[in-house]
């Protein structure tokens, strides 16, 4: 579903056809409720964001002016609504690198990614989303969070040097 | 690496941001350089952890429900409020209307009648005078004319018997069970 199809349905919607929305629902669900998780680590508070991020798009459909692209607006809604979120307290876990036995390893090394993600701060974290998980070029990440290209880029780029130090034992 | 003037560089180089010019600089610079080698290899690292980073996705039924209570959510929000006075106001017209008949009825026989009229009206003289067993009632309430302020002396012409009747019910509870 590209561009032209987004649009095509939000005009249907606007016009009337409440279907539309549905299909634009289920094209976005997963990558949104994707990037809320990844930001909050946490699947309750990733569940109640992707909630408030619908809500805002169905409250605003009708006035989206096709001025950008569909999918940047959806971005940013998810993207203003991720870094104004005030994520719940969550216990943390003492990390133990040398554990040998896989399974419990890679769990262990999921929390690492979960602390590591949880300390970058907001917009440098959401340049890394959008970058290495969702493949945005650093000009759409711009647009999406509302600057520079260059400032998406150093954003990405801070985020990659933290996270290298904050991974230092993994590497 | 600290002293290497394309240690800025490793992470374009690796994000493919760099133009071929700049490339190939970079990658001649990198045969002998381990600092910039070392720096590549760690950021291979990095990405190869983070993508381990997967997620599970909530069940298709978590979607279908939001899907759902949004749509039900704005249905609720979503009503103009003219809508809900729509509703609303013929209630609260009703509601108005009997408040102000209830108070203006209690207004025009409490103030705007003269109570001089109560003598002078044949229909409640009768009324009025069958139940008086004492005249020194009747003078009392001769006497509480002038505490009354009369400003529509038509208003008691105007009344009709139901009306008349009541207003003596109303006089009798207001100034003592005597009166009657």
């Amino acid at each position: 579903m590209n561009e032209d199809t987004d649009l095509s349905l939000v005009r249907k919607y606007k016009a009337g056809e409440e279907r539309a929305f549905d299909m634009l629902f289920e094209k976005y669900q997963q990558p949104v409720y994707s990037i809320c998780y990844r930001y909050v680590r946490n699947d309750a508070d990733a569940r109640e964001l992707t909630q408030d991020i619908f809500v805002k798009i169905y409250r605003n459909l009708k006035k989206f002016n096709e001025k950008s692209k569909f999918f940047t607006w959806v971005y940013r809604i998810a993207v203003n609504t991720c870094i104004s979120f005030k994520r719940s307290v969550h216990s943390e876990i003492v990390l133990d690198c040398s554990v040998s036995n896989p399974s419990e390893r890679n769990l262990i090394l999921k929390k690492a990614i979960d602390d590591a993600l949880v300390k970058l701060p907001g917009r440098q974290k959401m340049a890394f989303i959008l970058r290495h998980y969702e493949g945005y070029t650093f000009d759409e990440i711009g647009e999406i969070m509302g600057i520079s290209s260059g400032a998406a880029k150093a954003n990405h780029f801070q985020a990659i040097r933290k996270l290298r130090s904050l991974l230092k034992d993994w590497i | 690496m600290k002293d290497c003037r394309f240690k800025d560089k490793v992470i374009e180089y690796f994000e493919k941001l760099m133009d071929d010019k700049d490339k190939i600089v970079f990658e001649n610079h990198l045969k002998d350089c381990s600092a910039c080698q070392e720096q590549l290899s760690t950021m291979q690292k990095i990405y190869e952890i983070m993508d381990k980073d997967e997620i599970s996705l909530p069940e298709k039924e978590f979607f279908e429900r939001l899907k759902n209570d949004i749509r039900r959510k704005e249905v609720y929000v979503k009503k103009p409020i003219w809508k809900i006075f729509g509703i609303l106001a013929p209630v609260l017209g009703i509601l108005i209307f009997i408040v102000l008949v209830n108070f203006r009825k209690e207004q025009s026989v409490e103030i705007a009648i003269p109570t001089s009229y109560f003598t002078q009206d044949a229909y409640l003289n009768t009324l009025f005078f069958e139940r008086i067993v004492d005249n020194g009632i009747v003078n009392q309430f001769n006497l509480l004319d002038e505490y009354f302020v009369v400003d529509i002396d038509e208003g008691l012409q105007e009344l009709t018997t139901e009306q008349k009747e009541k207003l003596l019910e109303l006089m009798s509870k207001k100034y003592g069970e005597e009166f009657l």
